[in-house]
């Protein structure tokens, strides 16, 4: 009984030095910052707080970085740049914002939907620009665009559907039945899925779903999907078919389905035609808007924004592997051409 | 502090579903991978009774309830149908997805705006604090953070008091034996499946509780947290076995208890450190085998040479 408790009690010293050494490392934060102190000559210390690892996420970053950068903003002398990554654990989430305020952010850019919703919940007094989010509303940053919580703005990113489904209907106008994998748990593709479903019934397409929860089951439900009778793939965008694209777009090939797509990176792994409204150039624009509040604007008079940029990608090698020939008129409106035209071989 | 604090909060909250664990794992030496669905069928069942305005209460205990459903099944799929202890595990998890999908009715429900168990906590801090801030050592810390630890330091402290007392009944004695000794405790006229059955409920139960908890606290269920959740509870019963190194029932509780802290700890101080972020997972691996041999460093013995050469296999099950 004695040596249990002994031991209980030293186990009890393990964990209590665990949590000096924490309280030993917070030491220089015990007095908090007077924030964004004179906006002019201060070097801002922004957060990068990402949920997990995908190309995605890494792409949106990216577009912050590039965004920056453009507003003409220098790292090293307006800002400078942490990230944290709870590499997919949820449970981390919130001391990842923790970490960062106590650790004097001047602003937290969010990557994903739950890491803006531990910033809504625990970052009250800094500014916090997310991205990577399909709805900041449905996450709860807000009633309206312009009546949100008042240390939060951002990019709202909705795959461009209506002007995927309006360039099928002028150039393709044979496809009626589109098809596209769908992951239940990923909260960009549910509200996009809803989003597809109401364009998809008011141009009077067809949409068939099939899930897949893993990227190991991505290559069946792909095959699953091309034997659905469908005249195309529309993929809608997210972390599983993003990373795991490659298996749709062979599954694709094999059963000669076009692919259009909505991620910039689909169209040099195998789409045909790529509408890209994509995280990196939603990145770059939370990136613009982090800028102004950097200068001095208030995020609560920023409203919210739906990212609406897009940019037309085709791909010929894509379409001489389907045997298809690309209208003249659509290949002049690509903003990029991947591959050669036929004969030019 | 603060995040001194939200460590403590979550490797408390997350301390239940260790618990859980210990109740599978070293009660029952059943390797139950329920807990990845039922964590989070905590959360959906919870965050959807919350967010349509009902009471917090109310709604943690529907959790415990429906975690309690989802572990009976597992059991019921083992013992009734003969299906091997992973698979139903397995099974359970995997169609736990997509009821979690229904119960939501979308895969990330905000309780930013509901009144949850945080709402309470937030009362009892500044009650004690006189404010929205408390100065704690000179460090500011929110009134609610404060009001969040006591009130899960206090619903653990219930839990575990209460496994205790229940491990201890009758009832309780009849659950351990049947993990140590199924043909003995079947010869005295106990029937062993149904006390797996009821034990996995139990266990679930605790899981799924601690989910309920976690989506209160952090302010948002989302389909996607149980991933992975099973291991670390498997980590911390293990840490904690390591910590108090001893298989008697109180001691395993505590010993639990704090593994379960002491990981969370580790992650903030690697969080605090700012290391590089995709060292966090290795940094993390690193700092618990340093707490776990640091003890032996420094010479103390982490287990008395047993009397008379006793044999005894190493201890799965608490005594």
């Amino acid at each position: 009984m004695l040596i249990a408790l002994r031991r209980i009690v030293l186990g009890l010293a393990v964990v209590i030095a665990a949590s000096a050494i924490l309280l030993l490392s917070d030491l220089q934060h015990r007095h908090p910052v007077a924030r964004g102190a004179n906006a002019a000559n201060h070097r801002w210390k922004l957060y990068f707080i990402q949920l997990n690892d995908v190309v995605d996420v890494e792409d949106a970053a990216a577009g912050v970085m590039e965004g920056l950068r453009e507003s003409g903003l220098k790292n090293g002398r307006d800002f400078e740049v942490r990230t944290l990554n709870a590499h997919g654990d949820m449970a981390t989430v919130s001391a990842l914002i923790d970490a960062a305020v106590t650790g004097g952010a001047d602003m937290l850019i969010t990557f994903s939907t739950p890491t803006l919703q531990a910033a809504l919940r625990r970052a009250q007094n800094v500014p916090v620009v997310y991205n990577y989010v399909s709805s900041g509303l449905k996450a709860g940053a807000g009633k309206s665009n312009v009546d949100h919580a008042p240390n939060v703005t951002g990019v709202n990113l909705l795959p461009a559907n209506e002007e995927a489904l309006t360039i099928l209907k002028t150039y393709f106008p044979a496809i009626h039945r589109v098809g596209t994998l769908y992951c239940p748990a990923e909260t960009n593709m549910v509200v996009s899925k809803e989003a597809l479903d109401k364009d998809a019934k008011k141009l009077g397409y067809e949409v068939v779903y099939v899930a897949a929860d893993t990227a190991t089951d991505v290559p069946n439900a792909a095959a699953a999907l091309m034997g659905r009778d469908i005249d195309a793939v529309l993929q809608l965008p997210g972390n599983l078919t993003a990373s795991a694209f490659g298996s749709i777009s062979d599954a694709g090939r094999q059963a000669h389905i076009p692919i259009v797509a909505f991620q910039k990176s689909q169209a040099i792994g195998g789409a045909l035609i790529v509408v890209a409204r994509d995280y990196r150039d939603s990145g770059r624009h939370a990136a613009h808007m982090a800028a102004r509040i950097m200068r001095g604007e208030s995020p609560a008079r920023i409203p919210l924004e739906d990212f609406g940029k897009t940019r037309l990608i085709v791909n010929l090698d894509a379409a001489r592997a389907l045997n298809i020939t690309l209208p003249p008129a659509l290949v002049r409106s690509a903003k990029e051409v991947i591959g050669a035209p036929v004969g030019n071989r | 502090m603060t995040l001194l604090i939200s460590a403590w909060t979550i490797g408390l909250i997350l301390s239940l579903l260790a618990l859980g664990v210990y109740i599978s794992y070293r009660v029952f030496a059943f390797p139950d991978i329920t807990a990845d669905g039922s964590i989070t069928f905590g959360a959906a069942v919870a965050a959807a009774m919350l967010t349509r305005g009902m009471n917090p209460f109310a709604a943690s205990g529907a959790a415990f309830l429906a975690g309690t459903l989802a572990g009976a099944c597992t059991g019921v799929l083992h013992t009734r149908f003969r299906i091997n202890q992973l698979l139903s595990g397995i099974l359970v998890m995997t169609a736990l997805y997509s009821i979690n999908l229904h119960v939501m009715g979308q895969s990330n429900l905000p309780l930013l705006s509901a009144r949850t168990l945080t709402t309470y906590a937030e009362r009892i801090g500044r009650r004690l604090s006189g404010g929205d801030t408390a100065v704690l050592l000179g460090w500011p810390v929110s009134a609610r953070e404060l009001g969040s630890l006591l009130l899960i330091a206090a619903v653990v402290l219930l839990v575990a008091i209460a496994a205790y007392l229940f491990f201890r009944t009758n009832l309780g004695s009849a659950m351990r034996a049947s993990g140590d000794n199924a043909q003995m405790i079947r010869a005295l006229g106990v029937s062993v499946e149904n006390m797996i059955i009821l034990g996995l409920a139990i266990s679930n139960g605790l899981i799924a509780f601690a989910g309920a908890l976690l989506a209160q606290y952090q302010g948002f269920a989302d389909v996607q947290m149980g991933i992975g959740m099973v291991v670390w509870g498997l980590a911390s019963v293990i840490i904690g076995r390591a910590l108090v190194g001893s298989d008697s029932l109180g001691s395993a509780l505590t010993g639990t208890i704090m593994g379960s802290v002491l990981f969370r700890l580790i992650i903030a101080v690697a969080l605090r450190w700012g290391l590089n972020p995709n060292d966090l997972k290795l940094v993390t691996a690193i700092f618990v085998f340093g707490a776990l041999v640091l003890p032996m460093a420094l010479g103390v013995r982490t287990s008395r040479p047993r009397p008379s050469g006793r044999p005894r296999p190493d201890g799965l099950i608490a005594r």
